[in-house]
């Protein structure tokens, strides 16, 4: 194995652009009064948990080369769900979540089909769902904006497992949950058959890999991940509500966002959840940084729009260079400091 | 080389992203939060602010009488655009006593007034009222106050600025935070504010049911809350040091009163309401309904619609509904008076119905226009920047140490093509 | 077919894919949405005359026919980028909003002027999207949805959230005034006293964007670039500039569609919009256009709009809800996508 190329050049910022950018966020923060306090920390990622849900599930999808819009629909169903189950039919707090869980299995075992057995494309094919999604949970909570309205284990998720530690144990369960499917994504057989599936295809299937089943298996980890968020969201926030980021910054577009700066390959094939993660804890600091709503929908597209071009002028200088004259892209490659 | 430095473009805008937030929101915001610190139990990062030079060193006492007099100057000179003084008294109501307890109220049907006493009224057990913060009692000049406003709405913004005007007026500063319409938003902004630690904060709603939750937080952290324009349930009210806004049933009612006496007490009524779930929603749609079934008894409801509030989408509603009902027809409510309006009125028009009366809950500019023009026959007049007024107003009283009611509305009236013209030029 | 591979040695090996395209397939497509609007017509009139009227009332024609009128005229101009293959703008409704914003905004320079200014902005939008996905080859839709994001931050930004009068932003002259009164009257002038002159409008833009579509060489590089991009390229058409344009001809269309919104409401706001870039989607789709591109047809385009409008009569005269409409919506618009699909694959494509 050639040894690992530690020089502080532009690919290696360019790499590690989720954690510049919380870096930078966290240094602007000394800037700015009461901003380190334990109980803003507290808050801060707490609030900003349920974006790094629908950010783990969009990234898995992603890099399996397909885009979920549903996630933000299924993670407030599940929270409506969750809630409604708990105080409507009294169901103990873990056969609730259990149960919101099972739907996002369900969602996702659909979204799957639809893409791998009906072969709609993933982006209509999801789009069509979140219609559906959105008819469901009218139905499910008519004329009732929160259905659940739930306190009694808003306590505990508030609350922090080691006193002094300024993060409640919503943000622990996330950062545990998205470590987890980092280690699964990485080292398992079919989190590795996820990034082969998105990286090419055909490949995949001539090398033997069920790309169907991994599709679909992409899929349910994305909604079961969104479902299993929204619902601890639900019981976290205490209260769900049926219009939840319809209006506003959606949450869908920050974790879009948040995914492209941690770097996940567009085309699918590349990319880490962990990057989206970094990017998101980044994204949830620089909307405590900004109280105005328009200044945040701002620089967060700023930089996002930065991250897009960068990453389309790379790709469309390589495609000027690539075929044309194979050395030169080694040399290429080379003088960017992958060679 | 070119990727080298396009990755160095990147980092420059983040970096200059970064400090642009540092410095736009150090600039503008920190500096009179920390001028008041005196009656704040402990500082955590004072040392760093040199604020001893601040004008607010001064005793309660003299500060109490500047602000007793800057408040009598603003509540006689400023005034709302359409030439009403901003910072009126409230009014009070009577709360009748509820016919049963909260479950057999909500078996009712939904025609029958009784249904809805706690929405309606703002009829909460005042023993289990949580400790408030006391008033420091020494003047509300120097004070910061944080707003947190529902959404982005053009009503909103006419709402920030006269709540601006106002706290100026009254020697006050304040921070405005717009959630736009998320509840998870609102949620993380009250943290924010609570991070700030202002002398008061003052919240619209977004969810009236979540409101309590909303409302114990602030009041947890020993900051008094303020309720503001939204209605909220019994249960918040224990955390809410004064409410203060329109008492939207009582406009609906005696608007629906009218109406009533216009249909000579027979016909059909469709209505559209407000976005599901909040106060409006129930104001808006159940009071008229409750008392047109309670007065006149010949009025049939004929629909209940939530399209939302795109012209389009309720033109298209009303258009289905005249095809629909035909003649059974004869009026609509509506729960907004700017986009809902022009919807109805075009659909009305197009389909040559100048028989439908159309009623709404107000006041904007496209709506006054309509009333002018006619082809909305009535609707109630909800001072937006008196709103804003009459929450500065409680918020300074409480800092002057003056008694305040735990519920004040804003005065009231129905706008008819008649007395339009003493509502314009429009708020918003 | 299979006596020609009758003397493979492994049977199992014999190629059974039917390689005929069925009839009704091609028929389906040729016809596509019309089909449906008729057999939506017939289901809305018996509907009707069970409610005791008529589908085909002056009243309920004319308000399907507005119902639909914006959404059309966005449809008119989104069918080339899908035709393109680049499935969908995602900038649809920032770049509606953009339009109406600099129509209230530059109000007190004229009425023509002012609406000059609202096109050409989306003409400008359309530019930028067409030389980042036409040139540079940014992925579409992660591309147009990052610039709506953006274009929302700078509207918000620069107009601090609020929502513009084109009444009270005009000064107060006669002729600033009267451009305001002539800029709401657009949505609201009735040709003959019945249709609408934003119908009318919507069936002009049609009709040009039929012409365009099929009897200009741009119209025909367009099918070879949707069809194959790289056939396209290689038989010399300059698939950049044929990309460019069709964003550029949907974005105009999006800013006039934009531009009648804002007259509809009476404010511009960067509210407005909001929506169309999926119901847009939802109608091109109905009529018959294939995601992939190079297929599908303007005129199936307007049935799709009409499908889309009947629809929505047809689900509130039975009734639904507005939410329990969106479950319908769902599904019938997977539905459509899968036959969509379907003959689609079995055309040999995709």
């Amino acid at each position: 194995m050639e040894r690992k190329n530690l020089k502080f050049n532009g690919s290696f910022l360019n790499n590690n652009r989720a954690y510049l950018f919380l870096i930078i966020v966290l240094f602007a923060g000394i800037f700015r009064n009461n901003f380190f306090t334990a109980f803003n920390i507290n808050s801060v990622t707490g609030n900003g948990s349920l974006v790094m849900w629908l950010g783990l599930g969009f990234t898995i999808c992603l890099i399996a080369g397909h885009m979920d819009l549903t996630v933000q629909y299924v993670s407030t169903l599940a929270a409506l769900m969750c809630l409604g189950l708990h105080s409507r039919q009294g169901l103990p707090w873990l056969v609730c979540i259990l149960i919101a869980t099972c739907m996002g299995v369900l969602v996702g075992l659909i979204n799957g089909f639809l893409v791998t057995k009906l072969k709609i494309h993933s982006f209509i094919a999801t789009l069509g769902m979140q219609f559906v999604l959105r008819g469901v949970m009218y139905m499910y909570s008519p004329e009732e904006q929160s259905i659940g309205r739930d306190y009694s284990a808003n306590e505990a998720l508030n609350g922090s497992l080691i006193p002094g530690l300024p993060f409640s144990l919503y943000f622990l369960i996330t950062t545990l949950v998205i470590v987890i499917v980092m280690v699964f994504m990485r080292n398992t057989r079919t989190g590795r058959n996820i990034y082969m599936v998105g990286g090419n295809l055909e490949t995949a299937w001539l090398a033997g890999v069920k790309s169907n089943q991994v599709t679909t298996i992409a899929f349910v980890l994305s909604s079961a991940s969104c479902a299993l968020g929204g619902a601890l969201n639900g019981i976290y926030s205490g209260a769900a509500n049926i219009s939840m980021g319809e209006k506003g910054i959606a949450p869908l577009m920050i974790a879009l966002t948040a995914t492209i700066i941690g770097g996940t390959d567009i085309a699918g094939g590349h990319g880490s959840v962990l990057n989206t993660y970094i990017s998101l804890v980044a994204v949830a600091f620089l909307r405590a940084l900004f109280k105005k709503t328009e200044m945040q929908v701002l620089v967060i597209a700023i930089i996002l729009i930065a991250c897009i071009c960068y990453e389309t002028i790379a790709q469309y200088r390589k495609s000027k260079v690539l075929g044309t004259r194979p050395n030169l892209h080694l040399e290429y490659l080379k003088e960017i400091g992958r060679g | 080389m070119k990727r080298k430095s396009l990755a160095i473009l990147l980092s420059v805008v983040m970096v200059v992203a970064g400090c642009l937030a540092g410095c736009g929101s150090s600039g503008n915001e920190t500096a009179p939060a920390q001028t008041e610190e005196e009656s704040k139990p402990a500082d955590s990062d004072g040392g760093t602010e040199s604020e001893a030079e601040a004008p607010a060193e001064s005793t309660g006492g003299s500060n109490l009488e500047e602000s007793l007099a800057l408040f009598d100057e603003a509540v006689a000179s400023v005034m709302t655009t359409d030439g009403h003084p901003m910072l009126a008294p409230g009014v009070t109501f009577e709360v009748p006593a509820a016919e049963g307890t909260a479950e057999e109220l909500e078996a009712l049907d939904d025609s029958e007034s009784a249904k809805w006493h706690y929405y309606e009224h703002l009829d909460w057990d005042e023993s289990q009222d949580a400790q408030f913060p006391a008033s420091p009692a020494d003047g509300s000049k120097g004070k910061h106050v944080i707003m947190i406003v529902h959404g982005a709405h053009a009503w909103t913004t006419c709402f920030s600025e006269a709540f601006e005007q106002a706290c100026e007026a009254v020697g006050m500063t304040c921070d405005i935070y717009d959630p736009n319409w998320d509840q998870s938003t609102q949620d993380g902004y009250i943290d924010q504010a609570i991070n700030e630690q202002p002398d008061a904060i003052g919240v619209i709603p977004v969810s009236a049911d979540h409101a309590a939750q909303q409302f114990k937080k602030i009041t947890d952290a020993g900051i008094p809350a303020f309720c503001v324009n939204t209605t909220v349930n019994a249960e918040a009210m224990n955390y809410v040091m004064a409410f203060t806004g329109p008492n939207d049933w009582y406009q609906m009612r005696t608007l629906a009163d009218s109406l009533g006496e216009a249909m000579n007490g027979e016909g059909g009524v469709a209505y559209i309401t407000h976005n599901v779930g909040g106060s409006p929603y129930y104001a808006r749609c159940y009071g008229p309904l409750t008392e047109l079934a309670e007065k006149y008894p010949n009025i049939k409801t004929l629909d209940i619609q939530s399209p939302g509030f795109e012209a389009a989408a309720v033109k298209q509603v009303v258009a289905d509904w005249i095809t629909k009902f035909g003649d059974d027809l004869n009026a609509i409510v509506l729960a907004d008076d700017s986009d809902q309006a022009i919807g109805t009125v075009e659909a009305i028009k197009a389909a040559g119905r100048d028989d439908i009366l159309v009623v709404a809950a107000g006041i904007s500019k496209q709506g006054a226009e309509l009333v002018e023009s006619g082809d909305l026959y009535m609707m109630s007049y909800q001072s937006c920047q008196g709103d804003a007024g009459l929450a500065v107003r409680t918020m300074a009283e409480y800092f002057n140490g003056v008694d305040i009611s735990r519920v004040s509305y804003i005065g009231t009236d129905v706008i008819s093509k008649d007395n339009v013209a003493d509502f314009t030029p429009c708020q918003w | 077919m299979s006596e020609q591979i009758n003397n493979n040695p492994n049977p199992a090996k014999v190629d059974s894919r039917k390689t005929e395209i069925n009839r009704g397939i091609i028929l389906f497509n040729k016809l596509g949405i019309w089909v449906i609007v008729v057999a939506l017509v017939i289901l809305g009139v018996i509907i009707a005359m069970a409610n005791g009227s008529s589908f085909f009332g002056a009243s309920n024609v004319q308000s399907i026919l507005e119902a639909v009128a914006l959404q059309g005229m966005v449809c008119s101009g989104l069918i080339y980028v899908v035709y393109a293959g680049n499935m969908n703008d995602m900038s649809i409704p920032l770049t509606m909003a953009m339009a109406g914003m600099m129509t209230v905004q530059s109000i007190n320079l004229g009425f023509p002027i002012a609406l000059a200014i609202g096109v050409l902005s989306g003409v400008c939008i359309g530019l930028i999207n067409g030389f980042m996905i036409g040139k540079l080859k940014a992925n579409p839709i992660i591309w147009t949805w990052g610039f709506n994001l953006l274009l929302s931050g700078i509207i918000r930004v620069v107009w601090g959230g609020k929502q513009l009068y084109a009444d009270s932003v005009a000064a107060d002259t006669e002729y600033a005034q009267n451009a305001a009164n002539s800029f709401y009257a657009i949505s609201r002038t009735y040709i003959g006293g019945v249709i609408s002159l934003m119908a009318i409008v919507m069936l002009v833009m049609f009709v040009i964007s039929w012409f365009i579509h099929s009897k200009t060489s741009f119209g025909q590089k367009l099918k070879l670039v949707g069809t194959s991009y790289e056939a396209a390229r290689f038989s010399g058409i300059n698939c950049t500039r044929v990309v460019t344009m069709s964003y550029v001809l949907c974005s105009t269309a999006a800013a006039v569609g934009g531009i009648f919104y804002a007259a509809l409401r009476k404010t511009a706001s960067y509210e407005n919009g909001t929506g169309y870039d999926f119901a847009c989607l939802t109608c091109v789709l109905l009529g018959g256009t294939l995601l992939g591109g190079g297929q599908g047809s303007v005129v199936g385009t307007l049935g799709g709009v009409l499908a889309y409008g009947i629809l929505n009569n047809i689900l509130s005269w039975v009734g639904l809800g507005t939410y329990t409409k969106y479950a319908v919506q769902g599904v019938v618009f997977l539905a459509i996508v899968w036959i969509n699909t379907y003959s689609e694959r079995k055309l040999g494509k995709g």
